[in-house]
């Protein structure tokens, strides 16, 4: 049996701006599956708030988006810009477990004896968001990444392994297959990376530190830590979307 | 309903008070707001037992109603020198869901002499310790209670003391986000200026004289409280009480 949560909050630099959240997350259960999506807009983008939603709940259904995107975007008086977003699908099924990169981000993956810290992080800061291969600024994508780096790390215990990517593969999506079946998957934004003076890590240990797994345990952790993270005068600069899948053995 | 296997017995600090609570496992949401009804049940309540019966099961049929109704928590007790301890648990914090107002609240039979202080500490000391609880596992959490009599404080095993020192813990302890208290006499002028000091001594928010024990003055309380609740219910996550609980009826 799985328990599946989602939540998401504002950062610091937004409500300055006067913008909204651009993060979204959403998870769902199944009778024999699960799965988990993290929607992060562009804040250079459009309305890019909407197109996240619009992203993750066409994922949470299986939709395959990107053939009738542009019937979308025609039928909502959207433009490309609005859907610039980097997404992240975590998935719990029979026959294995996965988490799929469009773009940067992290994940957590519990395995009960210890947990895997992954993140793929973009050094230019100009993830890759899939409608590049659409709306015909994939080569100025690749341009963005030149003389930049794009890594894939994995942290397990005190073993850390950091994975130079080109380009070219972040594009067709960067998927970690796990070993074995997980207790538990979170996966987050890269909101997890901005908060003052806090290691990405740390956070996401912070995070999913869960007390209980009943209900909404991801919203309460999250909260409470981002919370005590203020209190403690860590602030939270971007917005932060999570969504977690817990196997209840 | 909840089984007796969803509920769990606590003691009150080093006291001989217990109190019982449904299961952290079993609360999904956030956050949740502790309300807690005392009735006295002693000798000289014996003419109006039934409207204050009625009374308790109007409160409880209007919060279930109440939008927040499933964050929400409620224990009801009696009090009066025939129970050990002064005071005797109809039910535990349950959430309002579980409880069906026609059929889980007994007839009051009144006797015995009046245990004011058992009553407070064991509202009190039972929302700490419950508060507390929930608080350890990133529940978001406020509490309201009604100590709701007709006389003076004679029979008590619990000091004045013990009632102040758990009064005022529960907010300077950080254990909750507020504490709202309430001492409410009914048919009580002749004790209004004891009851009054008593509030004040035990560290009790406000002293309410809710008039004689009529059916509109009974009917008119349970609308008090009801409202109390919901807008202490609606303070969640503010950080500080309601401002709408009113001070008179």
């Amino acid at each position: 049996m799985f328990i599946s949560d989602s939540y998401f909050a504002i950062g610091n630099t937004h409500i300055r701006s006067g913008k909204p959240c651009q993060d979204y997350a959403i998870a769902k259960v199944v009778p024999d599956r699960a799965i988990a999506i993290v929607v992060d807009g562009c804040s250079s983008g459009g309305i890019t708030d909407f197109g996240a939603r619009l992203i993750a709940h066409s994922l949470l259904c299986g939709h395959y988006l990107i053939p009738t995107l542009p019937h979308y975007l025609y039928k909502f008086g959207l433009t490309w810009n609005d859907m610039l977003a980097t997404y992240i699908r975590a998935t719990i099924e029979p026959w294995g477990s996965e988490v799929l990169f469009f773009g940067d981000g992290c994940a957590v993956i519990n395995y009960g004896d210890h947990s895997e810290f992954i993140r793929i992080n973009y050094e230019s800061n100009a993830p890759y968001y899939f409608v590049y291969h659409l709306n015909g600024k994939y080569d100025d994508y690749l341009s963005m990444q030149e003389g930049k780096r794009i890594t894939l790390t994995i942290a397990n215990g005190t073993d850390i392994s950091v994975r130079e990517l080109t380009p070219e593969e972040t594009s067709k999506g960067i998927l970690v297959k796990l070993e074995h079946e997980p207790l538990s998957i979170t996966i987050f934004s890269d909101g997890v990376c901005s908060f003052s003076g806090m290691e990405w890590i740390d956070v996401c240990k912070e995070l999913t530190a869960f007390k209980n797994t009943s209900g909404s345990y991801l919203k309460r952790r999250m909260s409470k830590a981002i919370q005590d993270f203020n209190k403690s005068d860590v602030k939270m600069l971007d917005d932060i979307a999570g969504a977690g899948l817990h196997i209840m053995r | 309903m909840p089984k007796l296997a969803d509920m769990d017995t606590t003691k009150i600090g080093g006291s001989n008070f217990n109190f019982s609570s449904i299961k952290i496992e079993h609360l999904g949401a956030t956050e949740y707001s502790l309300v807690t009804i005392a009735v006295d049940v002693t000798g000289s309540v014996r003419d109006f037992a039934d409207l204050l019966r009625e009374m308790l099961i109007t409160v409880v049929k209007a919060c279930k109603k109440s939008p927040r109704a499933e964050n929400m928590l409620i224990r009801v007790i009696r009090f009066s020198s025939m129970f050990q301890n002064g005071v005797d648990e109809i039910h535990g914090f349950k959430l309002f869901k579980d409880i069906d107002p026609d059929k889980d609240y007994p007839e009051l039979h009144g006797g015995g002499m009046t245990p004011l202080c058992d009553a407070c500490f064991s509202c009190f000391g039972a929302m700490n310790e419950y508060g507390k609880k929930l608080v350890d596992n990133d529940y978001l959490v406020n509490a309201i209670m009604f100590v709701i009599t007709d006389g003076e404080e004679n029979a008590s095993t619990a000091t004045m003391k013990m009632v102040h020192d758990e009064a005022k813990k529960g907010v300077s302890g950080e254990i909750l986000e507020s504490t709202t208290s309430v001492l409410i006499g009914i048919n009580a002028g002749n004790f209004k200026d004891s009851l009054n000091i008593f509030q004040k001594e035990a560290g009790m928010m406000q002293y309410v004289d809710a008039g004689d024990a009529t059916e509109g003055k009974l009917a008119k309380l349970a609308g008090y409280i009801s409202q109390s609740v919901s807008s202490t219910s609606q303070a969640l996550g503010t950080g500080g009480p309601s401002q709408n609980i009113q001070a008179t009826i």
